[in-house]
């Protein structure tokens, strides 16, 4: 498989819950990442931010299972944040309009710095 | 002085991770022909779109199917063909746009890659049996 693996680790930092998605982000890391999320929702954060900072290659596959999940979000009634990606793939998140269900920065300490 | 395209040409196996090699080639070419980055990146992924559209919908992700990925590289432009080995049949005649408003995420790729690039469309094929998607991207000077 050409495609690098995706890998998870979760973060905490105070009251937010940061999901690190490492590798490629395609439909062969769908229960990886949906996992993490999960997992991440356990605890109950006020906020669960991906970082997107450690991540080469999304395809559509990929950004289909982010947008599945800002979209489970917005049913429970809040919203799931993204920092750290590339300009090509914000340009390409804001192409497909995840915006309207999902806040995004352009870095970590942006994100945190409210 | 006469102008004349010259083309570059791989086949990659109907698997899922493939189409990052079209993406590199892509890139590298356009970085050559002295493309920005920026339209490199758009490029690059609009590529790797229609590759996986190839070998989803046009070879059905058989492994025993090929996607082949012709570069014709003109002064200022270059211009890219995907061909299937059309085993999914024809594709359809529209392809409207996702919307996520009603949560349909169908033909997202399409819709990536004709906002990615300068033309993109299914030709009539003369690479063979199967369907043939061009993009073509042109170098502003």
């Amino acid at each position: 498989m050409l495609n690098k693996k995706t890998e998870t680790r979760l973060r905490r930092i105070d009251k937010a819950i940061i999901i690190d998605l490492i590798g490629d982000v395609t439909g062969q890391g769908a229960e990886t990442i949906k996992s993490a999320y999960a997992e991440a929702l356990q605890s109950k954060p006020e906020r669960v931010l991906f970082n997107l900072g450690d991540t080469e290659y999304i395809n559509t596959s990929g950004i289909a299972i982010l947008i599945s999940i800002a979209m489970e979000a917005e049913n429970a009634e809040h919203k799931i944040e993204f920092f750290g990606m590339s300009a090509h793939y914000r340009k390409v998140f804001e192409l497909v309009r995840l915006p309207l269900y999902a806040q995004m920065y352009q870095t970590e300490s942006e994100a945190l710095d409210l | 002085m006469s102008k004349k395209s010259h083309f570059v040409e791989i086949r990659i196996p109907s698997e899922l991770g493939y189409e990052k090699m079209a993406m590199k080639l892509a890139g590298a070419v356009a970085q050559k022909m002295g493309f920005a980055s920026d339209r490199i990146e758009d490029l690059k992924t609009a590529v790797a779109e229609a590759c996986l559209n190839a070998m989803e919908h046009g070879n059905q992700l058989d492994a025993s199917t090929q996607v082949l990925v012709l570069l014709n590289i003109d002064d200022d432009r270059l211009a890219i063909d995907v061909k299937d080995e059309g085993r999914g049949g024809a594709p359809p005649e529209r392809f409207p746009e996702p919307d996520l408003h009603r949560k349909t995420l169908r033909h997202m790729g399409i819709y990536i890659i004709r906002n990615l690039v300068d033309e993109a469309g299914f030709v009539e094929p003369d690479l063979g049996k199967g369907n043939q998607f061009r993009m073509v991207i042109h170098l502003q000077r």
